[in-house]
């Protein structure tokens, strides 16, 4: 058995429903923040601390737009991001032996 | 999606480890626990962390023969591998990139497409919740509501509230400044006094 890590920025299950949920919209979309919170179930605030981790890493990228009163925060995954899951989900794969994770 | 919970006893990197690296022997197979050190690259003689966690939840049998030559050995019961079924249905139901679907709320209805009753409602009780929040006069509701009601389609619809945001992104606010517009204006050329 190789011994690739699991990313621990990822492997937090909320991070990593939270960078999955992003990863599921085709690439180069955004979500919105009020959207993501709705999706994952959070508060703001537990939602915002664990966004500043993921864009800390340069794995999400927010984009904070401002339209006269109100503003707006949209979220991405970036490509760095989407290759961090990608290296996460092989290492699981790797760990669970193949099939587990494919089929049901 | 909010249902998928990782049971964090399998979770723990450590231990997701050990149960899978148990889970591919064939069942009821047991490791010495010198195997299992050295199959999760753990080196010769170092606690393996994390049994202890799963011997108590009832997920691995740990066994201690005594003798001339002590021995430990690991088993998965079949609670530990139930739970490791669990675990990774779990897993399978995040969503994946194969899946990339787009949630519909996200992606407004083509323009061509015909708008129904609950359509046009939705979309007057909409801009009702603008008017409330200052977004509009009460002439340009009436106006809008008008085309809101009598559209069919969502193109029209769209149209009727073209420069408005959306409100599940902006919902309602309090103690909003009352809008600029919403003062009654005084037509230009005519001052008050001069004319009398």
């Amino acid at each position: 058995m190789t011994d690739e890590a699991l990313d621990p920025l990822i492997h937090v299950p909320t991070r990593l429903k939270i960078v999955a949920t992003l990863a599921a919209l085709p690439e180069g979309d955004t979500l919105s923040f009020t959207r993501l919170q709705d999706m994952i179930g959070l508060t703001p605030g537990n939602l915002i601390i664990h966004l500043r981790k993921l864009e800390e890493a340069d794995y999400i990228a927010s984009e904070k737009t401002r339209n006269g009163t109100v503003s707006m925060t949209t979220v991405a995954l970036t490509g760095h991001g989407r290759k961090a899951l990608d290296n996460y989900t092989r290492a699981l794969r790797d760990l669970l032996g193949g099939d587990l994770l494919t089929g049901r | 999606m909010r249902t998928v919970a990782l049971d964090p006893l399998i979770h723990n990197p450590q231990q997701l480890r050990i149960v899978a690296t148990l889970a591919a022997l064939p069942d009821g197979d047991t490791l010495s626990a010198d195997r299992l050190q050295a199959m999760i690259g753990l080196p010769s003689g170092s606690p393996i962390i994390g049994l202890c966690e799963l011997g108590h939840a009832g997920y691995v049998q740990v066994n201690m023969t005594s003798g001339d030559k002590a021995q430990t050995t690991v088993t998965l019961t079949g609670q530990g591998r139930a739970a490791l079924d669990r675990y990774t249905a779990a897993l399978a139901q995040l969503p994946t990139a194969a899946q990339a679907v787009r949630p519909p709320e996200d992606k407004p209805p083509a323009p061509g497409l015909r708008a129904g009753d609950a359509d046009r409602a939705a979309a007057a009780a909409a801009l009702g919740e603008h008017f409330a929040q200052g977004r509009l006069t009460l002439d340009e509701l009436s106006e809008r509501l008008d085309a809101t009601l009598t559209a069919t389609t969502h193109g029209e619809l769209a149209q009727a509230a073209r420069d408005l945001p959306d409100l599940t992104v902006f919902p309602a606010r309090v103690g909003l400044p009352p809008r600029q517009r919403a003062r009654p204006r005084h037509k230009p050329g005519r001052v008050p006094g001069i004319h009398a």
